[in-house]
């Protein structure tokens, strides 16, 4: 594995299927669930959400 | 490792050589879809009965608590799953509570309420969390299906309707009384059961025209003497002089304050005291012609003008007495019982009477008292606030 090896089709096949399989849907949930996180601790601090 | 990333890194950052552009777009917006579809399900799946119930702190406590309640059965065939009451229907807020649900996954793990025993310890501090909730969102989730506008006011019993009238016009809170519905109330609560039953055996019969009699819990108001047209709420241990009695209806005059401010639609026993004697409809409080209006004066402290009234209204014949004092002792053991349950209670003279009305709505939330009970004791501590008792601070 050389820096100027050039890419076969199979490493970009890899690389795809890792993305679109593994790490992306991984690093959405962890996004969404950051967010639901960062919401919970927002209401620990500032109480449960009102009514508008 | 690190040679595998570094070189993970140098396909995915630079063009790709062999795919092509339509592909691998085409291909990232078909593993989006199905991401979604599957995150979508999964957030659904863990939106069920069934998975609540997944856990058997949850299937042999609240579930079976539940199914005794008309949430579980009725006779329209509609019911109420857990989540449909205890997880936000807002796509923000049900994230943040799907994540707050890490918590009961500790619990699961680490078995915090897995016998009955703990699980009955705890149900105070639980029940407290989904009061304080409801209460900030104003029952949003009651809200999602029960509806002040659609309610048919004429279908409740009298007493119901009278409480659920002001209710829907100020948008109040369901849980503010609806508590202990769907789940057994937590133990070392007073259950309001048999209180109004006891409150009504205090009632007088008889009643002499030109006496003074006390009314023994709340009371609806009408404008005639065939108690059709609602005028508003008679507040327990309210004094009224009785004018007249016509078979069902008797009629009483209210002698009151008001602070003329707004609509003038609550009563108070006394000049510049929160006393609360009942309230008006906004047509009765604005009219003349059920009241007689008296002195005007101005109370210093807060620079509100009040007014001497005389209210000339009907009542449902009964629920009232001619002993004020029996009521004072009924609201003074139930002070006494229930606030002595966390701390011990202060005397009733420790404070004054416009600040216990504060005191006592602060405490409101850690015991369960119906709404005549709690009028009855407030009233009851207001009357024995240092104001009227001699030699207190």
């Amino acid at each position: 594995m050389q820096e100027n090896t050039p890419t076969s089709r199979a490493q970009e096949w890899k690389a795809f299927l890792f993305i679109a399989v593994v790490l992306f849907p991984l690093l959405s949930i962890i996004l969404v669930g950051g967010y639901g996180f960062a919401i919970w601790f927002l209401q620990m601090l500032m109480g449960p959400p009102g009514h508008g | 490792m690190k040679n595998t990333v570094r070189r993970f890194w140098q396909i995915v950052s630079k063009p790709s050589v062999h795919l092509s552009f339509g592909f691998l777009t085409m291909g990232g917006f078909i593993a989006g879809i199905i991401f979604w579809g599957g995150f979508n399900t999964a957030l659904e799946a863990t939106n069920t009965e069934e998975f609540c119930i997944g856990c058997h702190e949850m299937h042999d406590n609240v579930y079976v608590e539940l199914q005794e309640t008309i949430h579980w059965q009725n006779r329209s065939g509609v019911r109420a799953t857990c989540p449909d009451c205890h997880v936000p229907h807002n796509w923000t807020d049900k994230i943040a509570r799907k994540m707050q649900a890490s918590k009961e996954v500790w619990g699961a793990i680490f078995g915090t309420i897995d016998t009955r025993e703990k699980f009955l310890a705890k149900r105070g501090e639980l029940a407290q969390h989904e009061w304080d909730r409801l209460t900030a969102n104003n029952s949003l989730e009651c809200k999602n299906c029960h509806n002040y506008d659609s309610m048919d006011f004429n279908m409740m019993s009298e007493r119901a309707r009278v409480q659920m009238k002001m209710a829907a016009e100020r948008d109040q809170s369901c849980i503010d009384c609806h508590k202990g519905i769907a789940h057994h109330l937590p133990e070392n609560m007073n259950s309001g059961d048999g209180m109004l039953a006891k409150l009504e055996a205090m009632a007088t019969s008889g009643y002499q025209v030109g006496q003074a009699y006390y009314s023994v819990r709340q009371l609806p108001m009408f404008t005639d003497s065939t108690l059709t047209t609602e005028a508003g709420q008679l507040n327990a241990a309210t004094k009224v002089t009785i004018l007249d009695v016509k078979g069902d209806a008797i009629q009483i005059e209210i002698d009151a304050w008001r602070k003329t401010k707004g609509f003038g639609r609550v009563l108070f026993e006394d000049f510049a005291m929160n006393i609360n004697d009942g309230y008006l409809t906004k047509e009765v409080a604005q009219s003349d012609q059920y009241m007689q209006q008296g002195e005007s004066k101005e109370d210093d402290l807060t620079g509100l003008p009040w007014q001497k009234v005389a209210v000339t209204l009907w009542l449902r014949n009964g629920s009232l007495t001619d002993s004020r004092d029996r009521l004072w002792q009924f609201a003074k053991t139930t002070y006494d019982t229930s606030c002595s349950v966390c701390h011990t209670q202060p005397a009733e003279a420790h404070f004054d009477t416009n600040t216990w009305p504060g005191m006592f709505n602060g405490m409101l939330s850690f015991v369960n008292l119906d709404g005549d009970t709690q009028a009855l004791v407030l009233k009851y501590l207001q009357k024995h606030s240092s104001d009227f008792a001699d030699g207190a601070h």
